[in-house]
């Protein structure tokens, strides 16, 4: 395919390492931003690539991972409804909710429905004027201006059976919330090539000054990234804060204006509720006042319903960059896509996912005996029920049940 | 075998011993942040209601093209959730590959040899 074979050249991307290895003297730690990145890091091998003092961090650029486990509640509320057709974007089915999924609301009768664009659960509600059909909004500012033309389109239309179940998040609070934590590690960013697309970059200046980070909005193909990393190791070598624009074929710096008009036109600003960071302020995009008859959390009262996140899951720390996903004890083990302990380990986009997926590892025994992969299709190793707290199979000692479907 | 495995310390491992472990679980399925490029072959309607049909590869599909309005029946789109946010630059897209031949040809000259490595090692 045009614009995607010839950004995967290996021997470029060999050249590209090279010059990279060429320019590191000391140890360098970046941090890219987007989901997609790191999936497409782990898919081609790109960290291994890099020299030794170059480390890679995934940052909190996964939208599914990121929304609290209280709007997947308020989600699997509104799914349940007998009039409700509950849409969704695929990834967002097996994310653990404190009770339940949205596919245990579908095995359980609910018409809950994988939708590619918000456009189709638009077309959807015209079909269906006798259902409400509710979309759940979830994503950052590349995926904003699509949801906001859905309601656009709604309302423009008169279509009143049609909502949205917001849960918009934003780039620029999130990494300053990563270079504000007092654990942070992270020296530069790969900013996210799409969200650069839609909102352009002139919002990172303030943030690579205010804090001294130079940041690279990269694209998400192998020869992208390494190019990014490559721009964010001189900048840090020579001693630079910039933001540079890789991936200009695609990012212009003002972004997409028309997508940006649209979207203040239907969204406003609000305080959001991030998973792994708590609430950020002024971090997310909420219905505005004069779209509120389509917001879903109004339509079926569950505005005030509020939960605790679960505490086993790590993903709150892989998400700051703190953890990587090899580092906490149910990877790949009692925490596998097929049954993720949280949303990080189930988004296609998410760290614990892409190192599942992807990452050479295996597991040694604490015995002496030879190193053995682990072989996933094991069904005698754990997979607790979700509801059972699912520690408690170490803390007590005993072994954990073996594999039972969910009921 | 579970008692034991819960003990149990992961370290990485070369590609090619898990890479076969994991094959079953590579599902190309689509990603949320997902945006591709793909040809427009045709355009219709007008304002929010423009429509184009795109092409992935020979994959056509209906993309909403309302917020790309110079874009043109030939030209390739960044398209996320059946939504264009961009046209393609080319000329910005050929400046891009020239400085990734340019590093190329750098690397080239100070390896000596004017051939690229077979392989980076990665200092341990």
């Amino acid at each position: 395919m045009k614009f995607v074979d010839e950004f995967r050249d290996a021997e470029a991307a060999r050249q590209l390492a090279a010059a990279i290895h060429g320019a590191v003297t000391r140890p360098w730690t970046i941090m890219e931003v987007c989901g997609g990145q790191t999936h497409a890091i782990m898919k081609f091998g790109i960290d291994e690539l890099l020299p030794a003092p170059v480390t890679l961090l995934h940052g909190p650029g996964c939208p599914v991972c990121v929304t609290p486990v209280e709007l997947i509640d308020k989600a699997t509320q509104i799914a349940a409804l007998r009039e409700v057709i509950f849409c969704s974007f695929g990834d967002m089915l097996r994310v653990p909710g404190t009770r339940c999924d949205l596919f245990h609301v579908k095995a359980n009768g609910g018409d809950v429905r994988v939708v590619y664009s918000p456009l189709d659960a638009v077309k959807l509600a015209r079909q269906n004027p006798a259902k409400e059909v509710v979309f759940f909004a979830v994503g950052f500012e590349t995926t904003a201006p699509a949801n906001a033309m859905a309601v656009y389109q709604a309302r423009q239309t008169g279509l009143e059976n049609f909502s949205l179940l917001v849960s918009h998040v934003l780039v620029p609070p999130a990494l300053e919330a990563v270079l504000n934590s007092p654990d942070n590690r992270v020296q530069a960013f790969l900013a996210a090539g799409h969200v650069c697309t839609v909102m352009g970059y002139e919002e990172y200046h303030p943030l690579a000054s205010k804090y001294h980070v130079p940041i690279v909005v990269t694209g998400f193909e192998p020869l992208d990234i390494l190019q990014g990393v490559h721009m964010c190791v001189r900048q840090l070598e020579q001693g630079r804060a910039e933001v540079e624009n890789q991936y200009s074929r695609s990012v212009r710096p003002q972004g997409n204006v028309p997508a940006r008009e649209l979207m203040s036109k239907v969204f406003r600003v609000v305080h959001r509720k991030w998973r792994g960071f708590g609430e950020i302020p002024r971090s997310g995009l909420g219905l505005a006042e004069g779209y509120r008859q389509y917001d879903a959390e109004i339509k079926f009262g569950v505005e005030a319903y509020s939960a605790a996140e679960d505490s086993e899951c790590v993903s709150g720390e892989v998400l700051r960059g703190i953890r990587k996903p090899t580092e906490c004890s149910a990877f790949g083990l009692r925490c596998t896509p097929e049954h993720p302990l949280g949303a990080t380990m189930v988004s296609n986009e998410g760290t614990c996912a892409a190192y599942y997926r992807y990452r050479r590892t295996r597991v040694e025994l604490a015995s002496s005996s030879p190193l053995q992969p682990v072989c996933r299709r094991d069904t005698s190793l754990a997979c607790p029920e979700r509801s059972g707290g699912t520690a408690d199979g170490d803390a007590s000692g005993t072994p954990p049940e073996p594999f039972r479907s969910r009921p | 075998m579970a008692r034991e495995i819960r003990g149990s310390k992961i370290t990485q491992l070369p590609n090619y011993e898990i890479t076969k472990f994991l094959r079953s679980w590579e599902v190309d399925s689509a990603y949320m942040c997902l945006a591709v490029p793909g040809k427009i072959l045709s355009i219709a309607g007008a304002d929010e209601l423009r429509i184009g049909r795109v092409s992935f590869g020979g994959i056509v599909k209906e993309v909403n093209l309302a917020c790309v309005p110079e874009a043109k029946i030939g030209d390739y789109v960044i398209v996320h959730v059946g939504f264009a946010l961009s046209v393609v630059d080319e000329a910005e897209a050929q400046i891009t590959l020239d400085y990734l031949r340019q590093i190329g040809e750098l690397q080239a000259l100070e390896s000596g040899g004017g051939e690229a490595p077979d392989e980076v090692e990665k200092p341990s």
